[in-house]
C-alpha cells in the first residue's frame, strides 16, 4: 500500500508529503464546499458546457486527452489512501467533539514517542472497523518518530500459532539488527518427506526468553499485532501473555530500551476475549478509529478525491479549472448526492466508496471525460451490491427451461428436486406444447425439444455457478441425475431473465408455474 | 472358516474354501457310499491313475487349442489400437481449429486379460514411457499425482539425480517436476506418457476429475494418453453417468471392446471340434454341445465358463474304464509287448471280458462298415482271440473312428462353405426354424452333422446348387476347389476323388455350355453334393466302441456347475437318506418315509427350527429336541429286543445319532446324568452344525434367542 | 497499445474487462481485484495470461511488471502454490539437471515450507526483481492471477486477498471464479472487499468473432476428396462465413459457451468440406472434366447448406456432451446402444429395478398372476405439474423413478425374480402349479444366478454390496431389457410413466 517504513530512503518527516493525501491541518486545506460555492460555479459550468469552443458536445478536445489520462491516474493514486478523517470541515462548530482518527493519532503518537523517547514499556489496543484507517494511523504514528524503533508486524491470519509467531520475530528482529536469535529457528534441514509437517519450529519453551530479549535491543521495539482478536485464541494466549507481561514490566532504564505492543482488531470485544491474567498486564489503553460521521464528510472526501491536483509536468491551468467544475457540478448534481447518500446510509466503509471513484473514474473517456450520475449510478451497482446470480444475464435454452421447471417444482410443493423430474416436466412440456394445434406458418410452433445429455450438460452449469445447489445431504453414491437439489434464484429473477432472453413458449410455460 | 479369502469380497464370483484335514473328533464312522460309476466292477485295479493321465494330456492338449485361438482372435484387435495409441498425437487422429487441444483417451471394455495383452503390446513400444494407476493409488489428489509423476520419473534409477535437495525443490507431487522431467529428455526419446487406469469404476471420481483438469493443463507439453480399463458395458457407459460434461471435455475418448458373446463362443468350438488340422482326443456330443449354448447365453458370457464345462465333460468322459484306450493301446507301459502282458495278468480279467463283450457285440450298424469286414470279428468265435489281437482291433477301431470323424468334418465344413456362398449369391438355404435365436442354429447345424441327421440341408442345399446361374455356379465351384486344395495333407489324400471331379466341372464351365446343356450340368453337381454330403456326414455313434473317443448323447452333469446350494442343502437336511443311501438299496424296499426320530439329529433339531417362530428360544428347542431323542432311543431299545441284528445293520444306513446311541445303550441303564449330558451335547453339536450352515443368525437381542434366517421352505 | 487492441479483438467478450486491468494495472491498482466470470472462464483465463504478458512487455526503466497466474486447482497444497507462485515471479523455471530448485536469492533459503516463509519469499522476489534492473528508483509491480478461486484451500484465501498488506509490496492479487466473491469469501469478513470486475455474457457478435478467428485451417489435412485441392482457397474462404453463421444459428440457443461453439465448428469442418465435395462431384460433371481451379457456385453453397443443415443438430446431440468424440468420423454416437446380457441377467436387471422403484407392500399386488386375472390398477404416477396440485396444498407424491433407486435386501429381489422366471422363463420348465414355487425358487437359487448377480455388480449395474443392492440402470434401458425377454415392464412398475 505505501512504501516499506523500514527502508530510510523512504522516511520522510511530513505526513503530507509522505503519503499524498489531502494535507491534515485544518488551515493548510483547501476544498470549497459544495454549498457555499455552487451557485457562481453552476453559472460559469452552464455557460461552459454550451460554450462549442471547449467542449462540442462533451467530447474533449484532442489537447486535453494527456490531461484526463495524467488526471485519471492521479486520482488512481489518491485512491489507494483516501483521506483519513482527521479533521472537521471548516463550517464545523467548536462544541464538536474532534475526530476520532484524530484523537487516535495523537494518542498513538504520544505512546510511541513515549516507548521511543523515554524507553517506556507500552501497550495498546487499535480498535475501528474495517478500512477505517488503522492500519495507517500505526504506520503515520511510527513514522512521525525522532528515531526509527525496530518493527515487529505479525498478523493473525499468518501467524496462526505462537511457535510460528515466535520464529517470525525472531527473523524480523534479526532482518533489523543484524544479529540472530534462536538459532535454530533457521536452519532448514533438507528433508525426504515433502509432507510439509517439519518446519524448523522452535520449541515454545523458548518463548519467555525470546520475548524477554526484546527490550534489551539496541533500540526501542514496536510490537505490531494485526488481527489481535486471532491471537487471542491461541493455546493459553502464552505469546499475548510473555509480550504484555513484558511491556508491563519494562522499567525504564539505561540498559532497557523500551517496548510497545500495539493490537490492531476490528473486534469491539476484543478486550473480552483475554484472559484474566493476560488482561491484567495490560494496560487497557483502547483506542478507537471511526468511519466517516457524517454525510459532509462523505461527500468532502469524494470531492477531495477527484480534485488530486495532478502532479506531474502535463498539468494545465485550464484543464485543472475545467475539471474542478466539472466535478463541482457532477457533485452538486441532485441524483449524485442521493446515491452518495444511500451508499453512505449502507455502509460508511470508506474503501467501498473508494471502489465506486475508482470504477466511476476508469469509466472517464474523451467522448465522456466528466464524472456523471450515471456513471455514478453503474459504479455503485456494480461495486456496492454485485449481482447475486450473475449466471441469469444471459441463459441458453436448456438452462431458461431447467429454471422454468424448477420454479414448477416449487410452485407443487418440491423445493428440491431432482435431474429426473426437471427432465420429466421438460419433456411432456415439450409434448403438449408441440401437441397444441396452433400453427404458424404451416409449422406448428412447440418449444424446441433438447437431449437428455444436453439438458444433463446445462444442469451441470447451473451446479457448477451454484443456480442449483445441493440440498440436504446427498449419499455419497447417488448417481448424478438422482442428487437433490434446490434453485437458488428467486422467482421475480428467474422471472426477469425469462422476460429478457426468453422465447414465447418458454414465457408461456413460465406463466403456468402458479 | 472366518479366515477364507475373499469370503466377503463382492467381486469373488469363485471363493475356495480349503479342505482343513478331519476334524480332531472324528468319533463317528462315515457312512461308506459307493461310487456311483456303474463301471467299478470292470476296472483296472490301476485304472484310475492311468485314466487321469491320459485324461491330463487330453486336456492340456484341448486346453492350449483353446486359448490360442482366443489369443488369435484378440490379436488384429490389439493390434489395432495399439496403433491408434501410437497415432494419438499425430495429424491424422487429431483435428484442426479445437479451441484447445484434448487428452487421448482409450476406454477398454472387456477382461483384464484383454487389457494385459494391449498394455503390454503398447509398452513394448521403445519411444514410450508409461505408467500404471489403480485406485488405492489415489486415495486423494496428492498421492495420485505423487503416485503418477513417480512413476515416470524413477524409471531408472539414474535419473534420480544426487544434487536434488527435496526441501528446496519442487514437490514430488508437482506436475511442474515432470514437467522439468520430461523437458530434459532429448528429442524424441519419449513421444507419449501413457497412463493406465487399472479397474476404473473403483477410483474417486472426484480425485481424477481434478487429476484430468491438472494434466489437460500441460498437454501437449506432457504428451499424455489415458487408457481407462472398465469392467463395466460400454452403454449405459459408465465414464458418462459418473464425471461432469467439463471433465468429459478434456478428453477425446474412443471406445475399444474386446471380442465378447456368441460369435466368439462359436469360432472357439468350431475351431476345436470341427478344424480338420486339430484332432482333440474326445469329441463333444450334442448334449454336451447343448449345455455350453445353454449356460452361455442363460447365465455366463465368458469364455472360462465354456472351458469349465469342457473340462468337466472331459473329466467325466474319463470315468469309463475303455477311454486308456483314446490315445493308444499301450495301457501306459512303453511298448505294445508290454501292454500286452500286463493285461494277461489276473487281476485284469474282468476288465478284459468287459472290454471283450463290448467288442464281440454287433456293430450298432454293421452294414455301414465296410472298412471293418477284412479283420473279420473278433468273437464271432472267440477262442482264436489272443490279447494281442484285442489290441490290435482297439487300434483298428480307433483308426475308423478317426477317419469317420474327418468324414464328418469335411462333411461339415464343406456345408459350411456352400452355405455361405449360395446365401451370397442370394438363396435362403436354411430351413425354415426362423424364430430361433442364431446362436441356436449354428449349434443345431453341429449337432445335426454329429447325429447324421443333415439329409435335410444337403438335399436343399442341392436343390438351391441346380437352380444356379452359370456364373453363379462357376463362383460355387472355385471355392469348392480352393476347399478341397486348402485340405490338410492326410485329409486331402482321401478326398482326392472330390476335387478331381470338381476341377473337371470347373474346366467344363470354362469352355461354356447351351442353356439346356448347363441345366443336366448343374443337374449332376447337385445330385454329386447331396450324395457327397450324405455319406459324410454320418452319426459317429455308428462306429463301434465311440463312447471311448465320443461323450455322445450322455448328458453334463450340470449340478456340479450350477448347483442350487440352497435349496439342496435344505432338502437334504429334509430328506437326508435320499442322499446318504445309495440308490440301489433305496429302489430295493419300498420309498417309506423314514419318522422324525430316524433321522440323524441335525435333520431332527432342523424339523423342529422349521416349526419354529421368527425367533428361536433356544432351550424351548432344546426341549423339543430332546423328546425325539427319547422317542427314538425307546424305539431302537424294542427293536434291538426284537431283533438285534437287523437293528444293527440298520444303523449302519442311518445317521451318526442313532449309530451312537446303539453303543451308548451297552453300559448305560435308564436315563440319568449320563443320558442327558449326552442329549445336550448331541444339540449342540447339531445346533453349531445348522449354525455353521447359515441357518442361525445370533442377535444380542433378545436373551437366549437366535435368529431363523430360512422362512416358509416349500416342501 | 497495438498488442493491447489485437488482444481484445481476439477475445471480443473479454474486450472491456482487458481494458478496464489493463488501465488499473498500469496506473496503482487495489490490491485485491475478483473477476467474475460465469460464461466462459477458459477464454477469460487465456485473455488475462496474455495481457499480463503484453503489459510484462510495457515495463520499463522505471516500473518492472512481474505476474504469476495459477490454478487453484492445481495448486492442492500450500506447498505447490507457494512454489509456483515464486518461481513465476522470479521467471525462474526449475530445470531437472539442477534438481528441480525452486528460486531462491539466497542459496538454501526456503519459502515453502509455511506461509510466513512464503511472505518473506515474495519480499526476497521483490528486492531480487528491483536489484536485477540496478536502479534504486525502479518500480516493481506484482500481480498474482489465482484462477477457479473458488477451489483455493481455505487457510491461504485470507492471506492471498491481503498479501500486499503482509508483504508490504506493490503486488495485486487477482482472482477469477466463475461464482461471485459473495459465494466464496472467507467467514468473519477476515478478508477484504475486492474491487469486482465483471465478464460480459458472450454475445452473437462475439461469439460470430470467436468463430471465425479460431477457424484458420481450411483444409482438412486428410481428407479423401481429390476435388478439394482444386478449390481455391479464397472460395472456401467464403464457405466460413456462412457456415459458421448456420451453426451458430442452430446451436446457439443451446450452448453459450463460444469455446464449445468452436469445438463443434471445428469438428464438423472436415464434413462440411466432404459434403462439398460430394455434392460438387454427384451434382456437376461440368466440375469433373474442366481443369484447374474451380469455383463454387452460390447455387451450390445453398444446396450444400441445405443438405448440411441437419448435421448441425445431430453433432450437437453427439458431440456437446461428448457422447462421441472428434474426430467423428460418423457424426452418430460411438456408444452402442444396447445393453448385451446373458438371459438370467435380464431377468435380475428387470427384478432389481421392480425392487428399487416399487414399493414393498405392492410387491404381491404386482408379481402374482392375480387369479382373477389380471392385475388390479396400478396408482397412476403423477407427472408433477403446478396445476396438479395435491389437495389441501399437501405437495403431490413424486414417483420414485424420479427420485432414484431404493436399496432393496437381496431376498425380495430373489422372491420377484421367482415370479417373473416363473411366468416368462419357457425354456426351463417348472412342472405344474403344485411343485411351480419349489421349481422356481430352485433356478433362483443356482450359483450360476448368484455369479450372475456379481457379474452385474462388477458391471455397474447393480451398486451395492451383499445383502443389499440397488438398481443402477435407468427406466429407458431396463425397458429394452425387458422387450428381449419379454416382460411388459408397464404392468409391473408401480408408478409407470
Amino acid at each position: 500500500m505505501f512504501p516499506a517504513p523500514v527502508t530510510p530512503a523512504k522516511k520522510t518527516r511530513t505526513r503530507t508529503v509522505q503519503d499524498n493525501a489531502p494535507p491534515i491541518t485544518p488551515i493548510k486545506r483547501r476544498s470549497p464546499s459544495p454549498i457555499r460555492t455552487s451557485p457562481s460555479k453552476r453559472a460559469k459550468l452552464s455557460h461552459l458546457t454550451d460554450s462549442p469552443s471547449k467542449l462540442s458536445r462533451g467530447v474533449l478536445p484532442e489537447e486535453f486527452h494527456a490531461c484526463l489520462n495524467a488526471q485519471k491516474r492521479a486520482i488512481l493514486v489518491a485512491l489507494q489512501r483516501p483521506p483519513l478523517q482527521l479533521s472537521q470541515t471548516e463550517e464545523t462548530d467548536n462544541e464538536e467533539e474532534p475526530a476520532a482518527n484524530e484523537l487516535a493519532l495523537q494518542q498513538l503518537d504520544d505512546l510511541l514517542r513515549g516507548t521511543v523517547q523515554r524507553g517506556e514499556g507500552n501497550s495498546c489496543l487499535l480498535i475501528g472497523p474495517r478500512s477505517s484507517g488503522k492500519t495507517r494511523i500505526v504506520a503515520m504514528a511510527l513514522s512521525s518518530q525522532s528515531q526509527q524503533p525496530i518493527i515487529i508486524r505479525l498478523s493473525g491470519h499468518v501467524q496462526t500459532s505462537d511457535r510460528l509467531a515466535m520464529r517470525e520475530i525472531a527473523r524480523q528482529a534479526a532482518a533489523q539488527t543484524g544479529s540472530s536469535f534462536l538459532a535454530d529457528s533457521d536452519v532448514n534441514e533438507p528433508t525426504e518427506d515433502d509432507t510439509d509437517v517439519n518446519l524448523a519450529l522452535p520449541p515454545s519453551s523458548h518463548l519467555p526468553a525470546l520475548i524477554s530479549v526484546l527490550p534489551t535491543l539496541k533500540r526501542p521495539v514496536v510490537v505490531i499485532l494485526d488481527a489481535f482478536d486471532l491471537f487471542a485464541l491461541h493455546p493459553r494466549q502464552a505469546l499475548l501473555y510473555c509480550l504484555l507481561d513484558t511491556a508491563q514490566s519494562c522499567r525504564v532504564a539505561d540498559d532497557m530500551n523500551g517496548i510497545a505492543v500495539i493490537g490492531v482488531t476490528t473486534r469491539v470485544d476484543t478486550i473480552n476475549l483475554l484472559e484474566k491474567r493476560v488482561k491484567s498486564r495490560f494496560s487497557g489503553r483502547m483506542l478507537r478509529t471511526a468511519s466517516p460521521r457524517k454525510l459532509s464528510d462523505w461527500m468532502a472526501m469524494t470531492r477531495a478525491v477527484l480534485t488530486t491536483p495532478v502532479a506531474d509536468e502535463n498539468a494545465s491551468e485550464e484543464w485543472s479549472e475545467m475539471w474542478e467544475q466539472a466535478v463541482d457540478q457532477f457533485l452538486a448534481d441532485r441524483a449524485t448526492a442521493s446515491l452518495l447518500n444511500d451508499t453512505f446510509a449502507l455502509t460508511r466503509d470508506v474503501a467501498t466508496l473508494g471502489r465506486i471513484l475508482i470504477s466511476v473514474v476508469l469509466a472517464l473517456s474523451p467522448s465522456k471525460p466528466f464524472p456523471t450520475h450515471i456513471l455514478l449510478k453503474s459504479a455503485t451497482l456494480e461495486q456496492r451490491c454485485p449481482p447475486r446470480l450473475p449466471f441469469l444475464q444471459s441463459l441458453s435454452y436448456p438452462c431458461m427451461c431447467l429454471l422454468v421447471a424448477a420454479m414448477h417444482a416449487r410452485t407443487s410443493g418440491h423445493d428440491s428436486f431432482t435431474f429426473e423430474m426437471l427432465h420429466e416436466m421438460f419433456r411432456d412440456q415439450v409434448r403438449t406444447s408441440s401437441a397444441a394445434p396452433v400453427q404458424l406458418a404451416g409449422g406448428s410452433v412447440g418449444m424446441m425439444k433438447c437431449s437428455r445429455e444436453v439438458l444433463m450438460a446445462a444442469f451441470e452449469y447451473m451446479i457448477k455457478v451454484r443456480g442449483f445447489v445441493i440440498s440436504g445431504s446427498n449419499p455419497a453414491n447417488v448417481a448424478k441425475e438422482f442428487g437433490k437439489y434446490r434453485c437458488m434464484a428467486e422467482r421475480e429473477e428467474v422471472k426477469k431473465a425469462i422476460e429478457k432472453q426468453g422465447g414465447t413458449n418458454v414465457k408461456k410455460w413460465f406463466s403456468k408455474a402458479k | 472358516m472366518a479366515t477364507v479369502p475373499g469370503l466377503k469380497d463382492p467381486n469373488q464370483t469363485v471363493i475356495c474354501i480349503p479342505y482343513a484335514g478331519p476334524e480332531e473328533d472324528q468319533e463317528d464312522r462315515p457312512l461308506q457310499v459307493p461310487s456311483h460309476s456303474p463301471y467299478t466292477s470292470q476296472d483296472l485295479p490301476d485304472g484310475f491313475g492311468l485314466r487321469m493321465e491320459v485324461y491330463r494330456a487330453a486336456w492340456k492338449e484341448c486346453l492350449d487349442r483353446v486359448q490360442s485361438i482366443i489369443e488369435a482372435l484378440h490379436a488384429p484387435k490389439i493390434q489395432e489400437l495399439a496403433e491408434e495409441v501410437r497415432s494419438a498425437y499425430s495429424p491424422s487422429q487429431t483435428i484442426p481449429n479445437l479451441p484447445y487441444p484434448e487428452i487421448p483417451t482409450f476406454c477398454l471394455h472387456g477382461p483384464a486379460a484383454f487389457l494385459q495383452d494391449v498394455t503390454r503390446e503398447i509398452l513394448e513400444t521403445p519411444n514410450i514411457a508409461g505408467c500404471h494407476l489403480h485406485p488405492s493409488d489415489c486415495t486423494n489428489i496428492t498421492s495420485a499425482m505423487k503416485s503418477l509423476i513417480s512413476a515416470f520419473v524413477n524409471v531408472n534409477a539414474a535419473e534420480t539425480n544426487p544434487k536434488k535437495r527435496p526441501a528446496l525443490s519442487l514437490a514430488s507431487y508437482d506436475i511442474n517436476m515432470l514437467r522439468a522431467w520430461y523437458d530434459h529428455l532429448e528429442e524424441g526419446t519419449c513421444t507419449q506418457l501413457i497412463v493406465v487406469f487399472h479397474q476404473f469404476e473403483q477410483f474417486d471420481s472426484a480425485v481424477l476429475q481434478d487429476l484430468f483438469y491438472i494434466c489437460s493443463l500441460h498437454v501437449p507439453e506432457l504428451p499424455f494418453v489415458f487408457i481407462f480399463s472398465l469392467s463395466s458395458q460400454p452403454s449405459p457407459s459408465y465414464l458418462h453417468a459418473t464425471y461432469p460434461r467439463d471433465t468429459l471435455a478434456l478428453l477425446r475418448v474412443r471406445r475399444v471392446v474386446a471380442p465378447h458373446g456368441w460369435p466368439l463362443a462359436k469360432q472357439i468350438l468350431e475351431d476345436t471340434f470341427f478344424s480338420l488340422d486339430f484332432e482333440p482326443e474326445v469329441m463333444i456330443g450334442p448334449a454336451v454341445l447343448d449345455y455350453i449354448v445353454d449356460y452361455f447365453t442363460r447365465y455366463n458370457q465368458s469364455t472360462d465358463a465354456i472351458l469349465t464345462i469342457l473340462q468337466l465333460t472331459y473329466m467325466k468322459h474319463y470315468d469309463n474304464p475303455l477311454t486308456f484306450f483314446a490315445r493308444d493301446s499301450l495301457l501306459g507301459t512303453s511298448s505294445p509287448a508290454e501292454a500286452e502282458q500286463k493285461l494277461s495278468k489276473p487281476t485284469f480279467f474282468p476288465f478284459l471280458d468287459a472290454l471283450f463283450t463290448r467288442i464281440s457285440l454287433p456293430s450298432p450298424a454293421p452294414a455301414l462298415d465296410p472298412l471293418f469286414e477284412p479283420d473279420g470279428e473278433p468273437g464271432d468265435d472267440w477262442s482264436d482271440v489272443t490279447v494281442a489281437s484285442l489290441l490290435a482291433s482297439m487300434d483298428v477301431l480307433r483308426e475308423k473312428y478317426k477317419a469317420r470323424l474327418r468324414d464328418i468334418k469335411v462333411g461339415y465344413r464343406l456345408m459350411n462353405l456352400m452355405k455361405g456362398v449360395l446365401v451370397k449369391v442370394g438363396y435362403d438355404t436354411s430351413a425354415k426354424k426362423g424364430n430361433l435365436e442364431v446362436e441356436k442354429e449354428d449349434v443345431e447345424l453341429m449337432r445335426r452333422a454329429l447325429r447324421g441327421r443333415c439329409a435335410r440341408e444337403s438335399k436343399t442345399i442341392g436343390a438351391a446348387v441346380k437352380e444356379l446361374s452359370a456364373a453363379e455356379a462357376k463362383e460355387l465351384l472355385s471355392s469348392m476347389h480352393s476347399f478341397f486344395q486348402d485340405l490338410p495333407g492326410h485329409v486331402r489324400r482321401k478326398e482326392d476323388k472330390a476335387r478331381v471331379k470338381i476341377v473337371s466341372w470347373k474346366s467344363q464351365l470354362q469352355r461354356g455350355m447351351e442353356e439346356e446343356e448347363l441345366v443336366a450340368f448343374l443337374e449332376a453337381i447337385g445330385d454329386w453334393v447331396t450324395q457327397y454330403l450324405n455319406d459324410r456326414l454320418k452319426s459317429l455313434e455308428e462306429c463301434k466302441l465311440w463312447d471311448i473317443w465320443y461323450t455322445g448323447s450322455s448328458p453334463i452333469p450340470s449340478e456340479m456347475i450350477n448347483p442350487a446350494p440352497r435349496a439342496t442343502i435344505i432338502s437334504a437336511l429334509l430328506h437326508p437318506y435320499e442322499y446318504a443311501q445309495p440308490d440301489t438299496e433305496s429302489e430295493g424296499k419300498a420309498p417309506h418315509a423314514p419318522k422324525l426320530w430316524e433321522l440323524p439329529d441335525t435333520s431332527i433339531l432342523f424339523r423342529r427350527y422349521l416349526e419354529g417362530g421368527k425367533m428361536i428360544n433356544v432351550y424351548d428347542w432344546y426341549e423339543s429336541f430332546a423328546v425325539v431323542l427319547e422317542s427314538q432311543r425307546r424305539e431302537i431299545r424294542r427293536e434291538r429286543r426284537s431283533d438285534a441284528v437287523a437293528s444293527r445293520n440298520k444303523s449302519d444306513g442311518k445317521g451318526k445319532g442313532k449309530a451312537r446311541a446303539v453303543e451308548d445303550e451297552e453300559e448305560e441303564e435308564e436315563g440319568g446324568e449320563e443320558w442327558r449330558m449326552q442329549v445336550q451335547a448331541r444339540f449342540i453339536r447339531a445346533l453349531h452344525e445348522l449354525d455353521y450352515m447359515g441357518f442361525i443368525k445370533h442377535t444380542g437381542r433378545k436373551a437366549d434367542h437366535v435368529l431363523r434366517t430360512v422362512f416358509d421352505v416349500l416342501d | 497499445m497495438a498488442d493491447l487492441a489485437t488482444l481484445s479483438s481476439s477475445y471480443p467478450s473479454q474486450g472491456t474487462l482487458i481494458a478496464t486491468l489493463h488501465a488499473l494495472l498500469t496506473a496503482t491498482p487495489p490490491s485485491f481485484m475478483h473477476i467474475t466470470d460465469a460464461h466462459c472462464s477458459r477464454l477469460t483465463s487465456c485473455a488475462l495470461k496474455r495481457l499480463l504478458d503484453v503489459i510484462a512487455l510495457e515495463s520499463d526503466h522505471k516500473t518492472v511488471y512481474a505476474s504469476a497466474s495459477i490454478s487453484a486447482v492445481a495448486a492442492f497444497t500450500p506447498r505447490i502454490l507457494f512454489d509456483s507462485i515464486l518461481n513465476a515471479l522470479a521467471r525462474h523455471s526449475p530445470t531437472w539437471d539442477d534438481g528441480c530448485a525452486n528460486w531462491s536469492c539466497t542459496d538454501g533459503a526456503r519459502y515453502n515450507e509455511s506461509l510466513d516463509s512464503f511472505i518473506w519469499g515474495i519480499k526476497d522476489v521483490h528486492d531480487y526483481l528491483r536489484r536485477n534492473r540496478n536502479d534504486a528508483a525502479v518500480e516493481v509491480r506484482m500481480v498474482l492471477l489465482v484462477e477457479r478461486a473458488e477451489r483455493l484451500l481455505p487457510e491461504l484465501m485470507v492471506a492471498l486477498t491481503r498479501l500486499a498488506e503482509l508483504t508490504q509490496t506493490p503486488l495485486t492479487t487477482i482472482f477469477t471464479s466463475s461464482l461471485p466473491w459473495y459465494d466464496i469469501k472467507p467467514p468473519l469478513g477476515a478478508a477484504p472487499d475486492p474491487y469486482h470486475l465483471y465478464v460480459d455474457p458472450p454475445n452473437q457478435k462475439s461469439t460470430l468473432q470467436n468463430l471465425s478467428t479460431s477457424l484458420t485451417e481450411y483444409l482438412p489435412s486428410g481428407s479423401h476428396y481429390s476435388i478439394l485441392t482444386r478449390i481455391s482457397k479464397e472460395s472456401i474462404q467464403s464457405l466460413q462465413a456462412p457456415y459458421i453463421s448456420a451453426l451458430h444459428s442452430v446451436c446457439g440457443h443451446f450452448v453459450s459457451d463460444p469455446d464449445e461453439l468452436t469445438y463443434l465448428s471445428a469438428t464438423l469442418w472436415p464434413a462440411f468440406l466432404d459434403e462439398l465435395a460430394r455434392l460438387a462431384t454427384e451434382g456437376g460433371v461440368d466440375y469433373e472434366e474442366e481443369e484447374g481451379e474451380l469455383d463454387i457456385t452460390d447455387e451450390l453453397k445453398l444446396r450444400l447448406l441445405k443438405a448440411f443443415s441437419p448435421k448441425f443438430r445431430e453433432a450437437l446431440d453427439v458431440l456437446y456432451p461428448r457422447l462421441g468424440s472428434a474426430p467423428a468420423s460418423s457424426l452418430s454416437s460411438q456408444v452402442p446402444s444396447r445393453l448385451n446380457l446373458t438371459r438370467t441377467e435380464k431377468y435380475i436387471l428387470i427384478a432389481s429395478y421392480l425392487a428399487s422403484t416399487n414399493p414393498t407392500k405392492s410387491d404381491m399386488r404386482m408379481l402374482y398372476r392375480g387369479s382373477e386375472g389380471g392385475r388390479r390398477k396400478r396408482r397412476k404416477s403423477s407427472v408433477l405439474t403446478s396445476s396438479r396440485k395435491g389437495k389441501d396444498g399437501a405437495a403431490i407424491k413424486v414417483p420414485q423413478r424420479l427420485l432414484g433407486p431404493t436399496a432393496f435386501p437381496l431376498d425380495r429381489m430373489m422372491a420377484i425374480l421367482g415370479n417373473l422366471m416363473v411366468e416368462h422363463e419357457e425354456d426351463l420348465d417348472f412342472g405344474n402349479e403344485g411343485t411351480r414355487e419349489r421349481a422356481a425358487e430352485v433356478e433362483v437359487g443356482r450359483a450360476g444366478l448368484l455369479g450372475a448377480i456379481t457379474t452385474l455388480t462388477q458391471a455397474h449395474l447393480l451398486t451395492g454390496t451383499w445383502p443389499t443392492y440397488k438398481c443402477a440402470v435407468g427406466y429407458e434401458a431396463v425397458l429394452e431389457v425387458a422387450r428381449d425377454v419379454g416382460v411388459s415392464l408397464g404392468e409391473r412398475i408401480w408408478e409407470a410413466p
